[in-house]
Formats: structure tokens, C-alpha cells, sequence
């Protein structure tokens, strides 16, 4: 092939002056898979040249065209997936046309074909029947959801995070071996901030936590491919899966949809009530009631020119929140009295019962031009928003992470522990896309703004730092315990305040409220985060010793977070033991020398990262036996605090290798393997947290003079004259001031060595098509850590360094561990005539000392700045099965179309979730690091949770009202069985300060001592929840869906 | 083509390569309560200090200097609630550069004097007079002693009696090493296995302090600071031979 240099250098300047013009767009995906094959005279068996292969779908605006080579093989790359219709013509040979080719997001199918020749009409020549559907393009595995799975399958529980929006995050769940963990869906081993997000090319992971921050409902969604492994070099900067999203586009014909879902409360049922140690104040949460209602439309502004997609969709959530007030029941001589479970006996006291609600809402929309400039050049445009708002005046919020209430139990005032959550999400892409001589060059550039604006208010609306209204008001954790505790008589009007006893010992003894929270919300804040990403691809298909598809790309991304905190009223403050002063808990401030204090009404970091890569592979077949796939990616991220480098991760060369043999030779089967190594993008919380820590000044205020309660004497909590100085026997001496305290305020130290966060996979398997539309196949992964980055302390958490754990500075810590084995089996039957039927096992271990970005025991979201390895000590007994560790996992995906007469149809669609139990563990409090950090026994030995078991079926019946017109009802059924597995188990077996029993068994338990007294850990020091429910899986509920579409 | 895609990647990565250094280490200050063993220099006729604990505490100004504040346990011991000398604060302070010298030392300059006087009280076998003049501050800011250990010279006058000393302080300082069976006598071993002391540490128990102490002059470390090494072993910074030969002693 002949290409001019000079073209190149215009082609390649004039993308260059795009991505640079138009810094602050995204690109949506044009289309990433591949129909290719050879053509074969039916007769000769010999190749035909120059015979016109086109391409049509309802996918794909317009069509494509693409002539077979003198060796007979032609190639239609950058097709959108969908359902292809190929025909192919040629003079002299009969036309012939393949529909049905089925072909999925990157997928790179081959489709051969036998032409006859019109001269041998007499002769009788069988003709290969359908064509096949296997990706014999690539080594990944994982699955992919198109629009029948999703129409037919899909039920997205009515529970969790963006339940209401039906984002396509929660899709995750249906790749083999995926598990769902604390804040998504855990991929190989990796915990969900691990996976990158891309929604039609541009990455949508928060930019400070790596969870998805685009959460896009699947009504806007065209296809999720869910890439568990054995990814090419231009997927990078995860160590976990990919969740790739196509939106949808519009096309030459107008198609739109009306929808509406509500999911009552009354239907749902209220789930398995949990047997929970009962005190004085108790509360439950129930879901209200949740839906979506929306409108999509596409279609042709310009026929096969310019097309356009739009879509609109608000979603609501409500749960409602109860909270009694109890006493506790005493026995003759005035003690608790226990219950059979080892609770606590209370009663609720009359006439005591309030009832609250916490509220989401949030709109999603869409909106996408594509314009087709020529054959050959087309740009797209898109915008999507995923704004949300929750909480407000009286009411309670939902946490984003994971889509509960913020409270179940009241333990306070509510306005002390209620807010407002506020998430603005835009995304803009624009993408163009070229292909140059006869397809053989293609150029794809992405431009891409991922932003966010997320805030925590009080729930008056009052925002973090600005002093007026709640956010003015400090917030107070009543913690006396000597003489007596508070009781709820100090804090809330009773109707009858004798139940709680006459006297205060005695209220204190019947109605304890220890840990009462008054005041303001304690901590607010204000975050803006957004990411820019450009993107260069060309690829090149290049003929020598076989088929080269040629790829090489420049990848860079800037991400920045802007994150404003306060505390309301400017501390948070917790009484003492003995009652005699306040300490803060957070005061934002800094000491400009000894005793000279100034403080902060809030303090804002400004954290930003730049991360530039390249990458070049090649996908190399030959005599359509074999293909090799070899490729490099390289990658460096700086990462700087305000306007300081805090820490470079560098050189971040990731080898990809791969190869996939095709012993059929026609794309009916594929035996893979491959080896790849995955770096990991440091999401900005680290620098946000630890450069520097937060610079804190904590003192000690006088309850004598201060007291929080009265709005006169809490000005006092303010001053200097309140402050005493720290002189008990725990205070250190030789601090040079003697009112104050610091914390944080130094930036952590990097280890000059430190090397970036890395895992290796092997990957391989087979796959075979049985009969038409049915494969079967096999697949085993394994993926192993190199180093991992974290935050490692020497000094009890005093200050921390960042840096490898076991290399470097960090050598006298543990190697971090984490090694995933899974073998997955599966079958599968592409929808074709009217049915489809999946199914997958997988057997997996997961074991190590590290379970990634979050820390589930703790619900630590820091990721590489938890705090697994900040102490040496902390390491015993970490080394066990980890918290995804599910060893058996079936899924099995069912769906049948039945018509009734030309108009009316019936779809049916189940899905069944199987997996053995997670383990579980006996957790100890750490004299440093505090509660349930410290592994009693090795990690996993405290047993398993039980199996789970879920339908969830789909029923919906469509009706043509014209011949465009299809009005459809239905109605989702999310665990149909309304099993009510135990889902976890409370792990803390105590909260005394105790050593970990190295290498213990249970029968070592007895032995363990509380580090503060020195006495054995007796019955009264156990925690007597542990292993003992604290989460059932989410119960059946009810989903009635609507559509009206065109 | 492919040439020119190649070589577009290796600019990009070429560029990606410039400047991968972590950022420099500065004058970071470990800690709190740090311990410091005082090493007589020349001969003494006073009664001898062995050691004490030692606050010290960074301060940063918004002009960005960085203060150093040192407070001896003597000079709060001498007056706990600074009511018998208020003029005096119990505390030296001194200015802290930017960043360490070529071998890792952040040189604390313009120190100032530190000084109690209180009447005198015969039970607590405390001086009524006491005087730190601290000079030749240096902290340690090697990625290995990242300010947890320090140098100095110290002239300490007690009720009129002036010694020299140089000071050999290391954080943390609060690390007992008092036998458990016979509480007056030291246990070395306590101190090599403690996990408070980063395995690299040449460390010993002080027989008067019992606490644990650097057993070498700053910077105490069981082999040579990787700093010098690194250029030729770079990976190899810290040799198990030198850990266990150390922990020998």
C-alpha cells in the first residue's frame, strides 16, 4: 500500500488541531466492532477479488461498503453493534445476501462466504448456513448486554446505589464471576473503583474515589460490554474490569419510546427484621417507594447526514424512617436484663414513635448529533447530565455510595444528623471519526469533560464554612460515663419522664444516651471534580505474512478536585469521660508556634493529576488459523497538591499478549490465551487527604463554662477562656503548647522508589459453536499483584508515608497479596428465533492481605490511603480468603418472545443468581487505629455466609397500536422467591482493645486479653451481635413498568 | 506509516519520561515526644544530664518560614504550669530550612536560649536554674530518617553549672526498655524488637533513661544511608546482612 507521507502529517496535524481546539468536549464511540472474512468461489474454492461487501443494520447510519482484496478478504471496521445484514455482489456471481449476523461491541467476527458463480447454475452447491457469532478477534472475556438482554433479562434491584435511575453500572453484576461488593461490582478479584467506566469512550469514574460517577440510566443505552480480563493495550489505567457503554444514536428512521417504572412499598416486602442489640433509641428504614418516568427519541435530522438522539428521564426515591424511643427493662435489683440472644431487654415507651423520610431525586438526560461529513468522516457530539438532589428541610438524605438512607437509627437530634447531598454530573463528548484509503487507515480522536459537582449541606440548605443557619452550629457527641451517663431526659421531651426513673442515676440506668448527637451536621462539604481526556487512535491495516491490524494511540488525561470542607460551627466537639470538658474532634486550623492558634471556617485542598500515555498493537492473523495480539502500553501519572508534585507514579509499561486460534477456520470457535499487565490511575482522594493530611488544632474547653446546649453559653465553647490546658496523665509533657493540640497538617513523604500500583493476568480458553447461535465455553483467569501504593505509618497514625508495602521504605511492612484463580464455564444461545438462554459457572479463590481500593470491614472508601498497612502491626493474620472470595457462582439467563397473532406478543425473561458465601471474620479494636481493624484469628476463619439464591423474572406483554406504534406493560419481579439469605454478618467480636492471636484458632480465643486492663476477654467484653446477622439480601419487591414505543 | 505512528509514541513517551522524580523530602518533623541522650563533650565537672525526653513541634508561618520548637522535660518539670516563671517559656526556638543539605541534614539556625528559674524545692530533686543553649541543630531528612532523629550541641548550665554536651535525640521517644523482672535494669532486646522502631534503626537501651535511645551518632542507622547507595544499588537499600549483624550487638 502507498500512502503519502504528506497525507499522513495532514491527517495527523489537522486531529492534533482538533484535540486542541476543543479541549473540554468528550467522544462517544462510533463504533468499535469488526465484520471481516475471505470470499471463496463456490466452485474453485479459489478467492474472488473486488467483490462489494455491504453492510446495513439498524444500528448504522447509513451503510458500509468495503471491496475484497486479490486474496478474497474483505474487512468493515468501526461498525456499531447490532444485527447486521451483509450482502455481497459481484458480476458474474450470484448475488447473496447473510442476515442475522449478530455482532457485539468490539467483537471482531469473521463471516466467510461461498459466492456461485452465475455459469455453474446447474450444479448443485451447498452454501455454509448462518454465520457465526464468536469474537475470533480477541482474547477478553466477560460479557456482553445488548438490547434483547437488557429488554428481555435485565431487572435492576429496586435497593441500592441509582436503583431509581436504573444505572448501567448495576449490569456489572451479569458478567461470569463478578461480585457484588460494598460500592459496585467486583471484577477478577478487584474491588468496583478498580474498573474503569466508559461511556462511548470517555471515562466516567469519579475522579476522586474511581467509583462510576455517571450513573446513566440503561433506557439511553444501546450495549454494556463487561471486559473481565485479556483486554488490549487500548484499555488501560484499571486494574479491574471494564464496563464499556454504548448510548444509543439515532438513525435514518424516527424511533422513540414514553416510559414509566414505579416500584411501591407496599409490595415490597419489609425483609427479615433484624435481631439487633436494642437501645434506648431504635429505628428502621423501609423503602417508600421508587420510580422513573422518561422520554428517548432519535432520528434524522438531514437523511444520511445528521442524525439525533435525545432523552429525559427524572427518577425519585423514598424510604421512610422510624424511630422509637425504648427503656430498658431492670430486674429486681435494679440490673439489665438480658434476652435469650444475649441482648439487652428494652421496652418502647408509648406515644414516643416519629416517623421521617429520606428523598432522592434525579434527572438524567441525553443529547447526541452525529453528522456524517462524507463516507468516509463523521463527528459526534453528546452531552449527558446525571444531576441529583436529597435531603432538604426535615428529611434525610441517601449516601451515593451505595443508595441507603444515611441514618437508620435516629441517635440524636435530626438535625444533627441529617443533610442535604447535592450531585451535579455532565459529560460532554465529541468524537470524529476517518478512515482514509479504502478503510485501510482510520483515525479516531476523543475529546472528553467529565464533571461533578457534589456537596453535603445541612439539610437546611446551609452550606459547608458559610456560618449561617445549622452549618453554624456545631455538632456534640454526649460521651459521659462517670458518674453516670446522660439519659434521654437531658436531651428530648418525654410524655411521661418517670418511666425513665426519678432521679438522674436511675434515667441514666433505664434511658442511657450515650454517643447523643446535638447541634449542627458536623461535616460539610463542597466538591467540584472533572476530568478532560483526549484521545488519538489511528489504525492501520497493513498486509504481511498475514493480516496486521495496526493500532497506535495517545492518551491524556487531566483530572482536577476541588474539595472545600467544614465542620458546622467550626468544630465537632465530644464531651469527655467525666464530663468536665468538650474536645474537638475537628477544628481546621494550624499552630504558628507554640499555643498561637489560628483557626479555619473550612479548609479547602485542591488536588490535581495528569496522566499521559501511549500505546501501539498489533492484531496480527494468519491463513484465518491464528492471530497474535501483541501490544504496549505506556503510561505515567503526576499527581500535584495545590500547586506542588506530591508523588509520580512512572513509567507504567504494560505489556499485552495475546493469541487466539480459530482451528475451524471459518470463526466458529477460538482457543485464547493471553497475558497482560494492568496499571492502576490514582484517583485524586489520596492527594486530597494526605497531601498535606488535613491541618487540624484540637483543644479542650471547659464544661464549666461551655455548654452546647444553651444558645448562650455555647459562644463560650469559642474562646480562650474556656481552653484548658492538656495536663493529665496521658498528655504528653514536653508538647510546647499547652491548649492545643495539632493534627495532620504535614504533607506524607514518598518513597523516591516508589514504583505505581500494577496487576498481572493470564488469561486463556475456548470457545465453540455447537450449532447455530449456541456456543459453549471454558475460561480460567488468574491475576496476581505486583506492588500496590498505600499509606504506611510508623508512629500510630501520627504521620504516614506513600509508598510500596514490603519494597523501599515500606520493606518492615507485609507485601501486599491478592491472587484471584477463577475457571468459568459457560453456554450460550444468542437470541434467535424468538428465545435465548444463557448460562455460566464459575469456580473462584480469592486470597490475600489486601482487598483493594476500600476496606469492606470498615466501609474505609480511602483508595490508597486506607488503613490495611499503616502499621506493621496490623498486618497479623490479614492473609486469608478476602471479602469477594465467593468460590461458587452459577448464573443462568433465560428469555422467550411468544407471539399472539401478528400484534400482540409476550415476553418472558428470568435470571437466576447462585454463589456460595463470602467469609467472615473475628475483629478486635486496634489501641491506634480503633475498631474493628485488628484480625483476632487469620482472616476468613470466623466461616462463611450462607449460599444466596435469586429469581428475578420479567413479564411484559406488547401490543402494536399501529404499525409504529407498540404500546407495552409489564411488570419486574426481583428476588420472586423472597429469599432472605444473610448477606452479612456483624464481624467485631470485640471492642476492647486486644493483640491479634497469630495464627489462632478458636479454641485460642479464650486466651485473648484487653490490652487497657490486662484481663482476659470475658462474656461482658464480647460483643454479643457477633456473627450474628446484620444484612439479609434485599427481599422481593415489585417493579410495574410502562412503554409506549415508535 | 507504521514508522510514523511508532515514532509519534516514542516522542509521547519520551515526554511522559521527562521529570518522574518524586518531590524532595523538605524538613519534615516526626512526632512529638522524642528522647534525647546527651553524650558529655570534654570533661564535665557537673553532675552528669544523661538524657530526658524532648518535645518538638514544627511550626509553619504563613510566610511560609518554618519554626522548630524544642522543649526539654527538665524545664517542664521545673515549672508544669508555667506559673512560677512565666517570663520563660520552657521551649527554644529555632528556624528550619526548606530543605536538607547535600547529606541530608536540615540545619535549625538562630536557636534560641531556653531557660526556668523557680525557687528552690528540695523534694523534687529538681534544679531552681536551668539554661539550655542549643547550637549546631541538625535534623536528619533522609527517606529513611525522615525527621526521627536529630543532632546537636548543647551547653546546659544547672544551678550555675555549665556542661557540654552533644545531643543524640531519635523519635519516638516514649519506648520503655526497663527489664520486666528487675524494673531498674535495661533490656536491649526490647528495643530491638520493638515495633514503634523502624527495623533500620540502630537502636539501644539507655541504662539511665531506660528508654530506648540511637546507638550511633545521627544518622543511627544499622548500615549506611541508602541516600549514598542508591546510586549504584538502587534496589538494594537496605542489606539484611547489616539488619542482622546490627541487631547482634
Amino acid at each position: 500500500m502507498l500512502v503519502s507521507h504528506q497525507a499522513i502529517r495532514t491527517v495527523a496535524a489537522k486531529s492534533l488541531a482538533l484535540l486542541t481546539c476543543l479541549v473540554g468536549s468528550v467522544a462517544l464511540a462510533q463504533g468499535t466492532s469488526v465484520l471481516f472474512g475471505t470470499i471463496l468461489d463456490a466452485s474453485t474454492k479459489q478467492p474472488v477479488p473486488d467483490v462489494v461487501v455491504t453492510a446495513r443494520a439498524p444500528t448504522l447510519q447509513g451503510e458500509q461498503v468495503a471491496v475484497t482484496d486479490e486474496a478474497g478478504q474483505y474487512r468493515l471496521p468501526q461498525l456499531p453493534s447490532g444485527e447486521y445484514t451483509l450482502s455481497f455482489a459481484k458480476e458474474a456471481y450470484r448475488p447473496f445476501s447473510r442476515d442475522g449476523v449478530t455482532l457485539r461491541l468490539g467483537y471482531s467476527v469473521r463471516v466467510n462466504v461461498e459466492l456461485i458463480p452465475e455459469s455453474a447454475l446447474s450444479e448443485e452447491i451447498v452454501v455454509v448456513g448462518h454465520a457465526p457469532t464468536i469474537d475470533v478477534g480477541s482474547t477478553s472475556t466477560g460479557r456482553n448486554i445488548n438490547a434483547e438482554l437488557m429488554r428481555n433479562i435485565v431487572v435492576i434491584a429496586p435497593g441500592g446505589k441509582n436503583a431509581a435511575a436504573r444505572s448501567f453500572e448495576a449490569l456489572a453484576e451479569l458478567a461470569p464471576g463478578a461480585v457484588t461488593d460494598a460500592y459496585g461490582t467486583s471484577i477478577s478479584g478487584a474491588t468496583s473503583p478498580e474498573n474503569q467506566y466508559l461511556i462511548d469512550g470517555i471515562s466516567v469514574n469519579d475522579p476522586s474515589t474511581g467509583l462510576n460517577g455517571t450513573p446513566l440510566s440503561i433506557e439511553f443505552i444501546e450495549e454494556v460490554n463487561v471486559l473481565t480480563g485479556g483486554y488490549l493495550p487500548e484499555f488501560g489505567r484499571a486494574t479491574g474490569g471494564v464496563v464499556n457503554v454504548v448510548t444509543k444514536s439515532g438513525s435514518n428512521e424516527f424511533h422513540g419510546s414514553l416510559f414509566g417504572n414505579y416500584t411501591p412499598g407496599a409490595f415490597a416486602n419489609s425483609g427479615r427484621e433484624l435481631r439487633q442489640e436494642v437501645d434506648t433509641i431504635s429505628g428502621r428504614e423501609s423503602l417508600w417507594n421508587l420510580g422513573d418516568v422518561g422520554v428517548e427519541v432519535g432520528g434524522p435530522f438531514l437523511r444520511d447526514k445528521l442524525w439525533f438522539y435525545v432523552g429525559l428521564a427524572p427518577s425519585f426515591t423514598r424510604y421512610q424512617l422510624e424511630r422509637n424511643l425504648n427503656v430498658r427493662v431492670l430486674d429486681e435489683n435494679g440490673r439489665t436484663v438480658k434476652d435469650e440472644d444475649g441482648f439487652t431487654r428494652t421496652q418502647r415507651i408509648e406515644g414516643t414513635q416519629r416517623h421521617f423520610f429520606a428523598d432522592q431525586r434525579s434527572l438524567q438526560y441525553i443529547g447526541k448529533l452525529t453528522y456524517q461529513v462524507s463516507q468516509n468522516h463523521t463527528v459526534a457530539l453528546s452531552v449527558l447530565g446525571t444531576p441529583a438532589s436529597s435531603g432538604g428541610p426535615g428529611r434525610f438524605s441517601l449516601l451515593p455510595e451505595n443508595g441507603a438512607p444515611e441514618v437508620t437509627v435516629i441517635q440524636g437530634a435530626p438535625e444533627a444528623l441529617s443533610t442535604q447531598r447535592l450531585q451535579g454530573g455532565l459529560d460532554l463528548g465529541l468524537k470524529a471519526s476517518s478512515s482514509f484509503f479504502n478503510k485501510y487507515l482510520l483515525l479516531d480522536a476523543t475529546l472528553g469533560w467529565h464533571h461533578q459537582d457534589n456537596a453535603i449541606r445541612a439539610s437546611d440548605g446551609t452550606r459547608a464554612g458559610s456560618g449561617a443557619g445549622l452549618s453554624g452550629i456545631s455538632q456534640v457527641g454526649w460521651e459521659r460515663d462517670r458518674p453516670y451517663e446522660h439519659s434521654l431526659r437531658d436531651f428530648e421531651s418525654l410524655p411521661e419522664p418517670s418511666v425513665c426513673g426519678l432521679t438522674p442515676e436511675e434515667a441514666a440506668l433505664r434511658c442511657p444516651a450515650f454517643g447523643y448527637l446535638t447541634g449542627g451536621p458536623g461535616l460539610l462539604e463542597e466538591r467540584t471534580l472533572d476530568r478532560y481526556q483526549g484521545r488519538l487512535v489511528g489504525t492501520l491495516l497493513v498486509r504481511a505474512a498475514g493480516q496486521h491490524v495496526l493500532k497506535a494511540g495517545l492518551d491524556a488525561e487531566w483530572m482536577r478536585y476541588d474539595h472545600l470542607r467544614a465542620a458546622s460551627g467550626g468544630s465537632r466537639m465530644f464531651e469527655s469521660q467525666e464530663g468536665d470538658y468538650f474536645e474537638d474532634d475537628i477544628q481546621y486550623g494550624h499552630l504558628l508556634g507554640p499555643d498561637q492558634a489560628r483557626l479555619l471556617d473550612s479548609y479547602r485542598a485542591l488536588s490535581r493529576s495528569r496522566t499521559l500515555g501511549a500505546f501501539v498493537q498489533d492484531s496480527w492473523s494468519m491463513l484465518d488459523l491464528v492471530t497474535f495480539n501483541l501490544g504496549l502500553r505506556y503510561d505515567t501519572q503526576w499527581l500535584r497538591a495545590r500547586d506542588e508534585q506530591a508523588l509520580v507514579l512512572a513509567h507504567q509499561w504494560s505489556p499485552r499478549l495475546g493469541f487466539i486460534l480459530d482451528p475451524t477456520r471459518s470463526g466458529r470457535s477460538r482457543l485464547f490465551a493471553s497475558y497482560a499487565r494492568y496499571f492502576e490511575n490514582i484517583p485524586l482522594d489520596l492527594i486530597d487527604n494526605a497531601f498535606p493530611i488535613e491541618p487540624k488544632v484540637l483543644s479542650r474547653k471547659s464544661s464549666a463554662l461551655c455548654n452546647p446546649l444553651d444558645p448562650v453559653r455555647r459562644e463560650a465553647c469559642s474562646t480562650d477562656l474556656a481552653r484548658l490546658p492538656y495536663a493529665g496523665p496521658f498528655d504528653s509533657p514536653v508538647d510546647p503548647s499547652r491548649l492545643w493540640r495539632v493534627q495532620g497538617s504535614s504533607s506524607a513523604l514518598v518513597d523516591p522508589n516508589i514504583q505505581p500500583q500494577s496487576t498481572d493476568e493470564w488469561v486463556a480458553g475456548g470457545e465453540l459453536e455447537l450449532r447455530p447461535h449456541l456456543s459453549v465455553g471454558l475460561s480460567y483467569t488468574r491475576r496476581s499483584l505486583n506492588r500496590i501504593v498505600e499509606s504506611m505509618s510508623r508512629d500510630g497514625g501520627r504521620t504516614y508515608f506513600i509508598g510500596n508495602p514490603g519494597y523501599g521504605l515500606g520493606q518492615d511492612f507485609d507485601k501486599a497479596t491478592r491472587t484471584y484463580d477463577a475457571g468459568t464455564l459457560f453456554l450460550q444461545r444468542t437470541f434467535a428465533e424468538q428465545w435465548l438462554f444463557q448460562a455460566s459457572y464459575t469456580l473462584s479463590y480469592l486470597r490475600g492481605n489486601y482487598e483493594g481500593l476500600f476496606r469492606s470491614e470498615t466501609d474505609e472508601l480511602n483508595p490508597n490511603n486506607n488503613t490495611d498497612f499503616d502499621s506493621p502491626s496490623l498486618s497479623i493474620n490479614r492473609e486469608g480468603p478476602l471479602p469477594a472470595d465467593r468460590t461458587h457462582q452459577f448464573q443462568v439467563f433465560a428469555a422467550r418472545e411468544i407471539g399472539f397473532g401478528p400484534d400482540l406478543s409476550l415476553q418472558l425473561g428470568l435470571s437466576y443468581f447462585s454463589g456460595s458465601g463470602t467469609p467472615y471474620n473475628h475483629l478486635g479494636k486496634d489501641a491506634v487505629f480503633d475498631r474493628a481493624q485488628v484480625f483476632i484469628l487469620p482472616r476468613g476463619s470466623a466461616g462463611r455466609l450462607p449460599w444466596f439464591h435469586r429469581i428475578d423474572t420479567r413479564l411484559a406483554l406488547s401490543y402494536k397500536l399501529t404499525k409504529t406504534l407498540t404500546a407495552s406493560a409489564g411488570v419486574d419481579v426481583f428476588n420472586l422467591f423472597n429469599f432472605q439469605a444473610v448477606s452479612a454478618y456483624d464481624e467485631e467480636y470485640t471492642r476492647s482493645v486486644v493483640r491479634p492471636l497469630q495464627n489462632g484458632t478458636r479454641q485460642d480465643l479464650p486466651k485473648l486479653r484487653d490490652l487497657e486492663d490486662g484481663e482476659p476477654i470475658g462474656p461482658q467484653k464480647l460483643n454479643p451481635n457477633f456473627g450474628k446477622p446484620i444484612a439479609y439480601q434485599l427481599p422481593r419487591s415489585i417493579r410495574f413498568g410502562a412503554r409506549l414505543s415508535f | 506509516m507504521t514508522r510514523h505512528l511508532l515514532g509519534l509514541t516514542t516522542i509521547a513517551a519520551l515526554i511522559a519520561s521527562c521529570d518522574t522524580r518524586q518531590p524532595a523530602l523538605g524538613c519534615p518533623v516526626e512526632g512529638v515526644d522524642w528522647v534525647a541522650t546527651y553524650k558529655p563533650v570534654g570533661k564535665n565537672k557537673c553532675l552528669a544530664l544523661p538524657g530526658e525526653l524532648l518535645g518538638l513541634q514544627k511550626y509553619i508561618q504563613p510566610s511560609g518560614e518554618q519554626l522548630l520548637a524544642l522543649k526539654p522535660q527538665m524545664l517542664n518539670d521545673m515549672d508544669p504550669t508555667n506559673e512560677l516563671d512565666p517570663e520563660h517559656p520552657p521551649y527554644s526556638l529555632g528556624v528550619l530550612p526548606a530543605e536538607a543539605d547535600a547529606e541530608g541534614f536540615c540545619n535549625v539556625s538562630s536557636v534560641s536560649v531556653a531557660e526556668k528559674h523557680v525557687p528552690e524545692d528540695p523534694e523534687e530533686f529538681l534544679p531552681a536554674d536551668a539554661v539550655y543553649r542549643w547550637s549546631n541543630v541538625r535534623l536528619v531528612a533522609l527517606p529513611e530518617v525522615p525527621g526521627t532523629q536529630l543532632i546537636a550541641n548543647l551547653e546546659y548550665t544547672e544551678d550555675g553549672c555549665t556542661a557540654q554536651y552533644e545531643v543524640w535525640a531519635m523519635w519516638p521517644g516514649d519506648l520503655d526498655c526497663a527489664d520486666e523482672d528487675s524494673p531498674d535494669e535495661p533490656d536491649d532486646s526490647l528495643c530491638q524488637h520493638s515495633e514503634s522502631i523502624p527495623p533500620d534503626f540502630a537502636v539501644t537501651c539507655d541504662p539511665d533513661l531506660l528508654l530506648c535511645v540511637p546507638a550511633r551518632r545521627p544518622p543511627s542507622l544499622l548500615s549506611a544511608p541508602a541516600l549514598q547507595q542508591r546510586a549504584t544499588h538502587p534496589s538494594n537499600s537496605f542489606g539484611v546482612d547489616g539488619k542482622n549483624q546490627g541487631r547482634k550487638r
